[in-house]
Parts: C-alpha cells; structure tokens; sequence
C-alpha cells in the first residue's frame, strides 16, 4: 500500500464536488499509473461504507447500544511451548487459532426493552429477559435466546439468519418476531417471507400473516394478524390457542413474574390478550382460564388443573 | 414549452462525449465497460427531470463517476458472496402473489461489526480531521456547514476530508474494508 498514492486518491476524492475539480488534471493522474485508480476505488468504497453505515456508526460512537463485547481468548504460535500446549490442546479437545477471533457483540436486557441498530435500514427490538449476539461481530449471524422483533429492509442483495433455540430463521427484509424458550420456537410473519429450518432439514417458508411453533420436530402452523406480531411491545400479549405452557413463559419474560404450568395442562390451548405490566390484570386474566386454578406463593404463580368440588 | 430541463445536459453530452469517454477508460480500465458507462450516463440523462444545471460538465462527470461506483461496489460484494455462506435466500417482491422460489443470495456487507471497526477507526483519526469527517459523514453536515461550524474555509474542509480518508484508509487496510 502506497500512502502516497492513498493520499492523492483522498485528495481528488474529497474535491470532486468543489467548483473547481479538475476533471481533466484527474483523467490524466488516473492515466498515469494503474494504482491510481485502485487507490480511488478503495477510498470511495471505504467512503460509500461509512455513508451506508452511518447510523450504527455514529451508534457505536455514541454508545448507544452499549453492546458488552466478549473477547476471545488471544492465541499465539510459541515454539518453546507449542509442543507441550499442543499435547495439552489435543487431549482437551481445543483448537488452536492463530489469529484473535473478531470479538462478538452481545446485547443483554433486564427489565425494559431494547431498540438496536444493525444498520441503517434494520433495527431490532429485543425484548426484556433477552439476549441477541452477533458472532464474530457479524450482524447476519444472529443468536437470540428469548424474544425479538425484527424490522429490515428488502435489500436482494442481504440476508439474515438468527438461530434460535435449535431453528434458523433466514430472512432477506421483512419484519417478524421470534420467540423462543425451553417449551418452543415461535416465529410470526408480519410482513414478507423468512425461511425457517433446523439442521440440515428442508426449510419452510413461513409467509406474512402466518405464525410457526415448533417445539422439537413438531410444527404447527396457523395465521396471525399482522398488527399482533410482537404485540408485547404495545404492552399486551395476544394469542389463539396457543399452549398454556408457551403463555407463561411469555409472561415471566414481559412481566418479570415467574409463571409455572402443571404439565397436565400445559398444551391447553389458550385464546385472548393479556396486559402486561398491570399485576392484577394479569392475574385475573389468568385466573380466568376455564378449568384451571391460579395459585401463588412466594415463587411466583402456578397454573394448575382446577380441583373439584374446591 | 421545453419539457427536457436537461437540454442543456445533453448538449453537454455531446460537446464532451469523447472527453468523458477518455474518463471512463481511465478510471475503470476497460475500454468495452467505459463504452457501457457512458451509454448509461446518456440514458440517465435523458431520464432526468431535474431543475437547471449550473454546471452540465461537472454533472456529468459525476454522474459517470457515480456509475463506476456502483459497478465498483457490486464487484467487491461478488467477492464477499464467494467467501461468504448465504446458500439460500427468498426472492420476496411485493407484488408477487405466491411465494417465492429460493434464489442465490449476494450478500452485501451488513453487520453491526463493520459499523463498530469503521466507528473505532474513525475515533483514532487526528482532532480537525475527525472533527471535519464525523460532522459530514455522520451528522450529515454539507462541506459548507462544516466550514461555517469549523470557523474554516471550503477548502480546508476539503483537506481535513482527505487527511481523514488517507488515515482511514491506513487503519483499515489489513481489514479490507474499503
């Protein structure tokens, strides 16, 4: 690399809307050596990089997200110690890098949540109890424990996936949810398509206004009213016969109240909305469910098969 | 009534068709590309709708220079795809009724990693520089406003740019970014 050169290129690049740009003088200096022009096309590239990434660059300065960056572990090739920590390596099953990994970027939320720029035209609401990484700082490798709603742009040319609990959701612009905890994988289109899979499995294509819950290999499909996907951000949780199970990991993630379900009752499908934030609302709506007993102690509350004869 | 404000445009287009060509060749390196852009540039042209021109020359470099660009970036996201695992991807349009039918993704270079290595970058620049560089890029500033906010002159907004780009261009090498 020629500094130089780069500095020429800087200099014609930073002139050309000036009055005076002298586009014959940048001709005959593009002419005079192919390096010239290399030397252009990566000061206008790394330019055209900033103007496309400016939001989350100006973010990152900011610190906005206040991502919580992880630093893998900095290897070196040592020689004096290599053939002993390459026994140690082997029988502990590690690999060795030569070079430091790219560090992830981890947004965690407690209480409230979320807004994330991962770039101009995509943004992610992360909700509370959650967990998004970027691997390696990319931000189209996505891993989410707990739920998010995601809004990006069609762009033909970009594509997504974020893994969770076992599925890949791959996208290219849509907005759409998932949710995902020990009981299941929920995905809900709003708007576009995105693809879902696991491992090697043929993948569906999940379209605007349908929903997903998978839970293991099973998969049920169902539609879904665009305005409700991702209703907890508004505040409230909808559902259409949705397992019991799934609702109350719903509400100790928007609530922060922990909600157990007896097993025997846990796939009850449940239909109606919930407010979420207003305890006493909550509690009566959940004590509402025909057939099932709402109990509390100290841990939180308990659905149960209502007793009878109680 | 003359419905064509680019008149003007496209009188300039052939007044300097052989200079702007000479351009293109110089700045692409390929003299079959060059004569493509310069037909684009005339099809963007006749396009237009825009109000007048102080300066059709001018304009019509940077259109063409705006068009090397484009096809610049498109190159190097071919570069990223063959490195890259995008494998499948759906063709989503609007207007289509049934659902799409898997497609062969470009994937361009979206990541919240790129925005924090530019952003680490950018802070490392020297003070009037990265001054200069963060009011125009991030904050949106004209050369102008910059100048106005700097208390300096165009010009010297012009030089903090390329100081900015020079260094940047330094930092990231090793990271290939631009």
């Amino acid at each position: 690399m020629n500094e130089a050169i780069d500095a020429a290129a800087a200099r014609w690049f930073a002139g050309q809307d000036s009055a005076d740009m002298d586009w014959e003088g940048f001709t005959a200096w593009l002419e005079a050596d192919p390096r010239h022009r290399e030397a252009f096309d990566a000061i206008a590239l790394l330019d055209d990089e900033v103007t496309a990434q400016r939001v989350a660059i100006r973010d990152a300065v900011d610190g906005f997200a206040r991502p919580v960056a992880i630093e893998a572990p900095e290897r070196r090739w040592q020689w004096p110690a290599l053939a002993a920590g390459l026994a140690a390596a082997i029988v502990a099953g590690v690999v060795l890098v030569p070079a430091r990994q790219p560090a992830d970027m981890v947004w965690q939320t407690e209480g409230a949540t979320q807004t994330i720029a991962l770039a101009d035209d995509a943004r992610v609401v992360l909700a509370p109890r959650s967990r998004l990484v970027a691997l390696n700082g990319d931000a189209r490798r996505l891993t989410l424990d707990g739920a998010a709603y995601f809004d990006v742009a069609h762009r033909p040319d970009r594509a997504l996936t974020i893994t969770a609990g076992g599925y890949q959701v791959r996208d290219i612009g849509t907005r759409f949810e998932i949710s995902s905890a020990a009981a299941a994988t929920r995905v809900a289109v709003a708007e576009g398509q995105v693809a879902v899979t696991r491992g090697d499995a043929q993948p569906i294509a999940l379209t605007a206004g349908r929903s997903l819950v998978a839970r293991g290999t099973d998969i049920a499909l169902s539609p879904i009213v665009a305005d409700q996907v991702a209703s907890w951000r508004g505040g409230t949780l909808v559902y259409a016969h949705m397992p019991l199970a799934l609702v109350a990991e719903d509400v100790a993630r928007y609530s922060g109240v922990g909600v157990t379900v007896d097993p025997r009752i846990a796939d009850r499908p449940f239909s109606g909305a919930l407010t979420v934030g207003e305890g006493a609302a909550l509690t009566n709506a959940l004590a509402a469910i025909p057939d099932v007993q709402l109990r509390r102690d100290p841990a939180g509350m308990h659905l149960e098969p209502r007793r009878r004869g109680g | 009534m003359n419905d064509f404000p680019s008149q003007g445009l496209a009188a300039a287009y052939v007044e300097h068709r052989a200079q702007l060509l000479r351009f293109l060749v110089a700045r692409t390196g390929q003299p079959a590309d060059a004569e493509e852009l310069l037909q684009e540039v005339w099809l963007k042209i006749e396009a237009a709708r825009s109000g007048p021109i102080g300066d059709p020359r001018a304009y019509l470099y940077r259109v063409a220079q705006n068009l090397v660009l484009d096809r610049v970036r498109e190159v190097k996201r071919r570069a990223a795809r063959e490195r890259d695992w995008a494998d499948v991807t759906l063709d989503q349009r609007a207007d289509s009724p049934e659902p799409a039918t898997p497609a062969e993704a470009e994937a361009a270079l979206l990541a919240a990693g790129e925005a924090q290595r530019l952003a680490e970058a950018i802070a490392k620049l020297p003070p009037g520089a990265g001054r200069a560089f963060r009011l125009h890029k991030l904050e949106g500033l004209s050369h102008a406003e910059v100048a106005a906010r700097m208390g300096i002159s165009r010009k010297g907004v012009e030089g903090h740019m390329a100081n900015a780009l020079a260094h940047l261009r330094r930092l990231l090498a090793e990271r290939d970014i631009g």
